[in-house]
C-alpha cells in the first residue's frame, strides 16, 4: 500500500517556483519527520551525560550568577527593576535561549546532517525546524526554572503571563526565517556558524537580558529586544510598555519568515550538491 | 499504485560539476540569481572554466516491475544519475519524470543516531524514508525480523556490529514499498546469507511491480536482479539494452581503458623493453578466445652480456590476483643475453582464461637470486574476448576454465577414466 494518489514528480533545469501553498502543504506532510528528528535529538542529547537535563539550565544559572555578582560589584549600573535582578535575568534568558539557541542550532542543522542531505531526498526544512524545536525545548525547561525562582522570591506573575506563548510566536517566526537563511549559508560557507556565535555574543548586550532595555530607538528598532521587553511586560507589568515596537517586531517576523523560507527552497539543492 | 505503466522517464539528462570548490560556489550563486530573476536560465549548456559534464545526454525509460542495472567505471556518472533521479540534485539539461513513491537504498541507515536504540532509530529512519508512524508500527515486527538484530533491538546502535547496522538500515529501507527503488552499491555489504536475502527482497519488490534502478560493480549480482543494463562511459550512455550484452560491453570498455603502453622501466644495463602478443603463426594479435594458444614475444635490450639470465613472467587476473608464474630457469631454458639484446617467446598452451583482461608482469634477473636487472608491471595485457559466460555466469564465471566433465558414478565401471 502506498499513498492514495500517484504523485508525478518532474525535475528539469528550471528553477522551481513553488507557491507558498505548495510549500506549506509539503511542510505539513513532513510534520512527523520534524517530530522524529526533534525526539531523536532531544533524547540523544543527554543520553551519555551525567548531569543530563541539568545542562538545559546550568548555562542560564551560571550567566545569572556572574552578572548578579558583577552588578553587586557595580561593574555596570542599572536602574530600579520591578523584580529582583536574578529573576529578571532568568526571565530574559528564556526569550534569549529561543533566539540564540534556535539560530545556533538551525545554522548547523544541514551541515551536521552531512551525508543524509547529500544522499537522501526528504524535506530539508524538517532538519532546521527540528533544530529550532530543540532550542524551544531548552527554553521550556528554563521557563520551569523561572517559575521556581519566581515562587522562591514570592513574585506573583501578572495574569497576562498566560499570553507569553503568543508573545514568543513572532520570535519563533523570526528565528525560523533567519534559521533557514543561516542553515543555507552555512551549508555553502562554513564561516557562517563561527561568525554567528561571535555576532550573537555581541548582540547579547544589545538586548535587555542582563541589562535594562536601552531607551529609545535602540530597542524599538530591534525586533528581538522589543519581543524580550514584551515578554517581560506580560509576565511582570501586566500590559505592553512599548506596543508599537512589538507590533513592528511582528511585522518584521512576518516578512523574514517567508523570505528565508523561500530562499531556502530555491537554493537547497546548491547545498546538497556541495555538502 | 500504478502497475504496469511507466514509472520513470529520463530524457537527454545532463549534469555539470565544477572541479574548483570556490568556482562551484560562485557558479551556484550566479545560477541561483539568474534562475530567480529570469526564470528558467536560457543557457546552461555552455561549460564555464573548470566545469565538466558529469552526465550528458542520458535517456531511458523504466516500467513497473523492470530492473535496470547502471554500470560504469568510477566517475562514470552512476551516483550522479541516482541523485538526479531521487531529486537531490537538479539537472542542468534534460528532464526526469518519476511517478509514485521513490525509495532509496543509497545511504544505508540514513539518520541513525549512534546513541539511540535500534527501536528508536527504526522510527527516525522510516520517517526520513517517507513512512508514517502507523505504517512503521504496522511493519515494525517484519522489519525487526528481517534485520535479525534479536536482543539488540533496545541497545544503542553504536554497540551494533557493522553487519547489524547495515542489516537494520536495509530492513527499514526494504519495507518502504516504493514504486521506484534506487539501489547504490549497498548489496555489496553484509555477509553472504544476508546478501542473498537482500536479493530475494529486491526480486520480491520487483515482482510486486516496483521499478528498480541498481548500481553495482559486481556483475554477478546485477545479473541476478536486472534484465536491462545502461553502461555509462564518462557521463555518456555507452550502451542501453539487455543485461547480458551490457555486461560484456562494460567489460570490454574496461579492457580498452586498462590496456595502455608498457610502462618504461628504470634505466638498467639490461631491460625488458617490450612484450607483444602473437598467435601461433607469429602474427601480432591483441585479443584471444578461451582455450587458444597465446604467444608472448618479449624483447630484451642489453648493453652488457648477461650469462644464465632468468626471465620470470607473472600472470594476474582482472581482479588483481596472481594466477601463475613462469620462469625460464625452471623450464631449463638457457638464456644468455649479449648486446644489443634478445627476443624470447613464451607460449601459453590452450590458455584456460575466461573473458577478461589479464595483466602480465615480468622480471629479468641474472644468475644469482639477488641479481635483479629489471622489473616491469603491466608490460602488456592479455585480453580474452570470448566466449561470453551464460546469463548468470554459473559454471563459467571468474578467471579460469578448468577442464572438467560431469558423470554418474558407475556409468563407466567403478573408477573414472582419465
Amino acid at each position: 500500500m502506498a499513498q492514495p494518489a500517484v504523485e508525478l514528480r518532474v525535475y528539469d533545469h528550471a528553477q522551481p517556483h513553488d507557491s507558498f501553498a505548495q510549500m506549506g502543504r509539503e511542510l505539513w506532510e513532513s510534520r512527523e519527520l520534524v517530530w522524529r528528528f526533534l525526539v531523536r535529538d532531544i533524547s540523544a542529547r543527554y543520553r551519555q551525560s551525567l548531569l543530563g537535563w541539568a545542562w538545559a539550565i546550568l548555562p542560564a544559572i551560571a550567566t545569572t550568577l556572574v552578572f548578579s555578582w558583577l552588578r553587586s560589584q557595580r561593574v555596570f549600573a542599572m536602574g530600579d527593576l520591578a523584580i529582583p535582578y536574578p529573576a529578571y535575568v532568568l526571565l530574559g534568558m528564556v526569550s534569549w535561549q529561543i533566539f540564540q539557541g534556535g539560530l545556533g542550532a538551525a545554522a548547523q542543522s544541514l551541515t551536521q546532517a552531512g551525508n543524509l542531505v547529500a544522499k537522501v531526498r526528504f524535506p530539508h526544512e524538517s532538519l532546521v525546524l527540528a533544530a529550532i524545536g530543540g532550542a524551544l525545548f531548552d527554553a521550556a525547561v528554563r521557563a520551569v526554572l523561572v517559575g521556581i525562582v519566581f515562587a522562591a522570591y514570592g513574585i506573583v506573575p501578572a495574569p497576562t503571563a498566560a499570553l507569553l506563548p503568543l508573545v514568543w510566536l513572532p520570535l519563533l517566526l523570526l528565528v525560523a526565517g533567519l534559521g533557514f537563511g543561516l542553515a543555507l549559508a552555512n551549508g555553502l560557507v562554513r564561516d557562517v556558524s563561527n561568525a554567528l556565535s561571535v555576532a550573537l555574543g555581541l548582540f547579547f548586550f544589545l538586548v535587555p537580558v542582563v541589562i535594562a532595555a536601552p531607551a529609545g530607538w535602540l530597542t524599538d528598532l530591534n525586533p528581538v529586544a522589543s519581543i524580550i521587553v514584551a515578554a517581560h511586560d506580560v509576565v511582570v507589568v501586566g500590559h505592553l510598555t512599548r506596543p508599537l515596537a512589538f507590533a513592528g517586531a511582528c511585522a518584521v517576523s512576518l516578512v523574514v519568515l517567508p523570505a528565508g523560507w523561500w530562499t531556502f527552497r530555491a537554493a537547497e539543492s546548491l547545498v546538497a550538491e556541495r555538502i | 499504485m500504478t502497475r504496469g505503466g511507466g514509472v520513470l522517464r529520463v530524457e537527454a539528462l545532463g549534469k555539470k560539476f565544477c572541479r574548483s570548490l570556490k568556482r562551484s560556489m560562485w557558479y551556484g550563486l550566479v545560477d541561483l540569481a539568474r534562475g530567480t530573476l529570469l526564470g528558467a536560465p536560457a543557457s546552461r549548456q555552455a561549460l564555464r572554466t573548470d566545469e565538466f559534464w558529469s552526465l550528458r545526454d542520458v535517456g531511458f525509460e523504466l516500467a513497473a516491475g523492470e530492473c535496470l542495472a547502471v554500470m560504469g567505471a568510477n566517475g562514470a556518472g552512476k551516483s550522479t544519475l541516482l541523485k538526479l533521479v531521487s531529486g537531490i540534485l537538479r539537472p542542468d539539461a534534460g528532464r526526469i519524470e518519476a511517478r509514485g513513491r521513490v525509495g532509496s537504498l543509497i545511504e544505508i541507515g540514513a539518520g541513525f543516531h549512534p546513541l539511540l536504540t535500534g527501536r528508536e532509530n527504526i522510527f527516525v529512519n522510516g520517517a526520513i524514508l517517507g513512512m508514517g508512524r502507523r505504517e512503521i508500527e504496522r511493519k515494525f515486527d517484519s522489519i525487526v525480523e528481517f534485520a535479525e538484530i534479536g536482543d539488540f533491538l533496545d541497545s544503542p546502535v553504536k554497540f551494533y556490529s557493522s553487519g547489524m547496522y547495515v542489516r537494520l538500515g536495509f530492513a527499514v529501507a526494504a519495507h518502504t514499498e516504493p514504486d521506484l527503488l534506487l539501489v547504490d552499491e549497498v548489496l555489496a555489504v553484509g555477509d553472504l546469507s544476508f546478501r542473498m536475502r537482500c536479493f530475494r527482497r529486491v526480486r520480491e519488490l520487483r515482482e510486486q511491480g516496483t521499478a528498480i534502478l541498481v548500481v553495482s560493480h559486481n556483475h554477478a549480482d546485477l545479473a541476478r536482479v536486472a534484465q536491462r543494463a545502461l553502461v555509462l562511459d564518462r557521463g555518456t550512455a555507452h550502451f542501453l539494452g539487455g543485461i547480458r550484452e551490457g555486461t560484456s560491453r562494460y567489460r570490454e570498455l574496461l579492457l580498452e581503458e586498462k590496456v595502455g603502453p608498457a610502462a618504461a622501466g628504470p634505466r638498467s644495463p639490461a631491460r625488458i623493453v617490450r612484450a607483444s602478443l602473437v598467435d601461433p603463426d607469429g602474427r601480432p594479435r591483441s585479443a584471444f578466445r578461451t582455450g587458444e594458444d597465446i604467444g608472448l614475444d618479449i624483447e630484451i635490450e642489453s648493453s652488457i652480456p648477461v650469462k644464465d639470465a632468468r626471465l620470470i613472467v607473472k600472470l594476474e587476473s582482472p581482479e588483481g590476483a596472481v594466477l601463475g608464474s613462469f620462469s625460464s630457469a625452471w623450464s631449463d631454458f638457457g638464456l644468455d643475453v649479449s648486446p644489443p639484446g634478445a627476443v624470447v617467446r613464451l607460449v601459453l598452451r590452450e590458455a584456460p582464461l575466461l573473458l577478461g583482461s589479464y595483466g602480465v608482469h615480468m622480471s629479468l634477473c641474472g644468475a644469482a637470486a639477488e641479481d635483479v636487472l629489471d622489473r616491469v608491471r603491466d608490460v602488456v595485457r592479455i585480453r580474452i574476448s570470448g566466449p561470453e559466460p551464460g546469463p548468470v555466469g554459473f559454471g563459467v564465471d571468474d578467471s579460469i576454465l578448468f577442464a572438467h566433465r560431469w558423470e554418474r558414478p558407475g556409468d563407466a565401471g567403478d573408477g573414472w577414466a582419465p
